[in-house]
């Protein structure tokens, strides 16, 4: 408490009140240092007494011993932890959700008139769909969150994922890389495809006329005189990268199945570089995944233990057995392994990240948590949040760690991160500082109602 | 590791994934194939004579031994057959069982580009082990003139989606004909209505479609002789063209004489042949048609009258059909009756006078040569897959009920350790007494 005091009070000059939140914005300070304060420099990496300077958003200097710039605002963190701020590979706030709309004629090119539904706009980018409300950015902020990888909910091609920084200002400063990867989903159209199997009909046609088409427009500028007039369907235009294999793809696989299906598709495409996201039964495919290679952006939106694959037979015989059948104690072993599906997918050597997609991110860390406590090691679950999905972001050199030269994203925390008890006391996003108290992190105190599980570990 | 099928998960082949991955938490999951051997029992071979106390030994997934005495080698499961029928596993030739999020890709009338998905964790498939089935072929619905590619599979219950496939499996088209493709048309909201509506329609929707492929085989072929920018390639097309060469077979959904002769001559118009005719319940009115355009046919065992274009229907069927030579089977469509799909075939003794064989050979060898995997299947042959099913009774004996369903030499379905409903019901009512 005495410290919180004395933090705030060396902040009383610079601090403004943004109009319209209760939270207090500190003016973007050119220069901090991080003094005594416990440092998660990387996954596996700590210092326990060290400094980290940062300079107009970026780190300049990490490290035990290390003097404090005379230009520096100095904090004092003695008691205190700076993590590397938290990376959301695949976040869908402020990203609604992709409905059917129209689909088009036959898997064929544009028929013309109509234009593709919202399951089909491939040319979307997630960072311009996005609403950045202000709600939005802080809600993120508050879960510990410096990066959002925005990826689309639903759709068939809903669009290009992007990262942003969390921090205020203007949309294009906040925008750290677009696009990202090309998002391939299995919804349904009310035209064609209204099914599973016409979705994978359909990309795979997708892929074969963006083919047809980028081998028209080549040959159009070789020799216009002898070839046909080529076609600019904005569909093929976008999936261009992707077929080219320059633009990674990110395959929505939640369920066991998924997996099998998808990396049919994939090998039907010709596309090597892809990501899953989703995984909530990655646990039931480890083998395949293992074999496979590709990494999965793990949603910690743990699916309804009667609805995992293998248990509906279960609550298929219940209304003759009885509720018995389908009891509980089958189901707490289910939650439990899908809680348990990030350590199982680490234990069989899948590269992971961490991610809320589908759930609510202001929930991100006890979510992380409920991982962590079925099974995953702490250093495994700070990885999965931070390093993984910075390089499955492609922004491995600049963000996920507090190393030299990298962006200013830190949380300075009063105990470890995925601690109920823990608090988010400073989030900084490319040296923006953001200030929380407990009670601003919509949690009670210690000894309060919501206090669920004990101790540090 | 098993060779994959035809049409699926060729990316899977090269990492050596098909051995057991995790299994679903599903009840009695397998997890290891073992040798095993059912010993007296009356063998109903099919191809061959019953065997009375015979004894079929199968040893990695397949039968290495037939007859009244044979030696069980050391180390494999015996199961005592004594008093019990022995017959191949089940195959149901046409279902919709265990299909993945959509049976009818019903937006357009001409869909043979997408492929049936499974759904592993179907409660029916293991449904269907209990009724001593054992491969079955989930075909597209009926909405579509042409829709999509048949999946074929196993009833491997508790294996994962690549292990479900009936490895080696040729290809297959639903086609459609009659009213549940014109009502397909009609009957829908204003955004799906489509061509056709009448059964002329659907003549000239094939008419058209198939022309359509000669153009653009012809285009392929001109770009193969002469250059030029390589075409774009049509998946849709691209599949009319293999049904053209035969490489894909065609399964037809028909009910009228009318249609079906219809369909026969627009397929030899375009130098294919229907390989069987689903339901064709008017069979009966041409099956020297049938037989002389070399189609098979798979029927109901009845079904009179269910539907206008039904009012014809006869029990005598499959035995009229079976009589001028065509390859009959009776199929279930139905995830109820692929659980008494031997008491469907007894029907065709009742009603037509076809021989015990004959009608079993309905629900064994027959559907396995409609859906082209005779050679490993079908029958209790050394060599074949150990796909067995156990009676207690004869399996046309109304107290007949399966005990032991096994494929690829595993047991997937044990009466004595299942959940039956029998087993489950007495729970309950014994739960309910100690209320």
């Amino acid at each position: 408490m005495v410290l919180r005091a004395l933090l705030w009070g060396g902040l009383v000059q610079l601090a403004v009140t943004t109009p319209g939140t209760t939270q207090e914005v500190a003016l973007p300070a050119s220069v901090y240092a991080l003094v005594n304060a416990r440092i998660l420099v990387a996954p596996g990496n700590v210092i326990e007494r060290g400094t980290v300077v940062f300079r107009d958003g970026r780190i300049e200097d990490v490290g035990p011993g290390i003097a404090a710039p005379s230009d520096a605002i100095r904090l004092d963190l003695d008691g205190y932890t700076v993590y590397a701020g938290m990376i959301e590979a695949a976040s869908s706030l402020g990203l609604s959700q992709i409905g059917g709309g129209r689909g088009r004629g036959g898997g064929r090119p544009a028929a013309g008139a109509e234009g593709p539904g919202p399951a089909l706009q491939p040319f979307r980018m997630a960072v311009e769909a996005f609403d950045r409300s202000e709600e939005h950015l802080e809600t993120l902020r508050k879960a510990g969150v410096t990066t959002v990888g925005l990826a689309f909910p639903g759709g068939l091609f809903p669009g290009q994922t992007g990262a942003m920084s969390t921090g205020n200002g203007p949309r294009a400063s906040q925008i750290l890389r677009t696009p990202i990867s090309m998002q391939v989903a299995f919804g349904r159209t009310r035209g064609y495809p209204r099914t599973l199997m016409g979705a994978l009909a359909y990309i795979e046609q997708s892929w074969e006329d963006t083919r047809y088409d980028m081998r028209v427009q080549a040959a159009f500028q070789t020799d216009p005189a002898s070839s046909p007039r080529p076609q600019f369907d904005p569909e093929h235009e976008a999936l261009i990268p992707a077929v080219r294999g320059t633009m990674p793809v990110w395959f929505a696989a939640s369920r066991q199945r998924d997996f099998t299906r998808v990396a049919d598709l994939a090998a039907r495409l010709g596309v090597t570089d892809y990501v899953f996201l989703g995984g909530q039964e990655g646990y039931l495919a480890t083998e395949l995944l293992a074999d496979l290679g590709r990494p999965v952006i793990v949603s910690l939106d743990f699916p309804d233990p009667n609805q995992v694959t293998g248990r509906a037979f279960d609550y298929h015989v219940a209304p003759v057995a009885g509720d018995d059948v389908a009891d509980e104690a089958a189901d707490s072993a289910t939650a439990r392994a899908t809680r348990r599906n990030a350590a199982t997918l680490v234990d069989a050597g899948v590269r992971i990240a961490l991610s809320s997609f589908g759930a609510d991110v202001s929930d991100f860390r006890s979510l992380v948590a409920s991982a962590i406590e079925a099974g995953l090691s702490a250093d495994e679950a700070l990885r999965a949040v931070t390093t993984t999905p910075a390089e499955l972001l492609g922004l491995g050199g600049a963000i996920g760690t507090i190393e030299r030269g990298k962006l200013a994203n830190l949380l300075v925390t009063d105990g470890d991160l995925f601690d109920d008890d823990t608090h988010i006391l400073h989030v900084f996003v490319e040296g923006q500082r953001f200030d929380y108290t407990p009670q601003s992190n919509g949690e009670d105190d210690e000894n309060g109602p919501n206090r669920r599980r004990g101790g540090g570990r | 590791m098993r060779p994959l099928p035809r049409h699926g998960f060729a990316a899977l082949a090269a990492i050596g994934v098909l051995a057991a991955a995790s299994a679903p938490a599903a009840a009695s999951v397998p997890v290891v194939a073992q040798d095993i051997a059912i010993r007296n029992a009356t063998v109903l071979t099919i191809t061959g004579a019953i065997i009375e106390n015979g004894t079929v030994v199968v040893r990695d997934g397949r039968i290495t031994a037939v007859g009244r005495d044979i030696e069980i080698p050391n180390g494999v499961r015996v199961i005592d057959g004594t008093g019990k029928y022995l017959m191949p596993g089940l195959i149901d030739a046409h279902s919709h069982a265990a299909i993945d999020q959509g049976i009818n890709e019903g937006s357009e009338s001409v869909t043979p580009e997408v492929r049936i998905q499974v759904r592993n964790d179907d409660p029916t498939i293991y449904r269907a082990l209990a009724g001593g089935v054992t491969s079955a072929h989930l075909l597209h619905g009926s909405a579509n003139t042409i829709g999509g590619q048949s999946a074929i599979i196993k009833m491997r219950w508790g294996r994962p989606l690549e292990e479900m496939y009936f490895e080696g499996a040729p290809r297959i088209v639903k086609f459609a004909l009659g009213e549940n493709v014109t009502r397909a048309s009609t009957s829908v909201p204003d955004s799906l209505r489509r061509f056709p509506k009448s059964r002329m329609g659907v003549e000239h929707t094939l008419r058209w479609w198939f022309t359509e492929a000669q153009g653009y085989r012809a285009g392929w072929a001109t770009y193969r002789d002469e250059g030029g920018i390589e075409p774009r390639r049509d998946l849709r097309l691209e599949a009319l063209v293999d049904i053209m060469a035969g490489d894909i077979l065609v399964h037809a959904h028909s009910y009228r004489a009318d249609e079906i002769l219809m369909l026969m001559r627009v397929a030899e118009d375009f130098g294919f042949r229907i390989n069987t005719f689903q339901h064709v319940l008017e069979g009966y009115k041409v099956a020297e048609e049938l037989a002389v355009h070399g189609a098979h046919a798979s029927t109901f065992a009845d079904n009179w009258a269910y539907k206008v274009e039904a009012f014809d229907a006869i029990p005598h069927n499959m035995a009229i059909m079976a009589s001028r030579g065509v390859i009959v089977s009776v199929n279930s469509d139905s995830g109820e009756r692929i659980r008494r799909l031997y008491q469907e075939a007894a029907v065709g003794m009742k009603y037509g006078g076809m021989s015990e064989n004959a009608a079993l050979r309905m629900i064994t060898l027959n559907p396995a040569i409609q859906i082209g995997v005779e050679d490993q299947v079908g029958s209790i042959e050394v060599g074949k897959d150990g796909d067995l099913a156990l009676f207690n009774h004869h399996p046309f004996d109304p107290a007949a009920r399966v005990e032991m369903t096994i494929v690829d030499g595993i047991v997937y379905f044990d009466r004595a350790e299942a959940d039956t409903m029998e087993k489950l019901l007495r729970i309950r009512i014994t739960t309910d007494e100690d209320r």
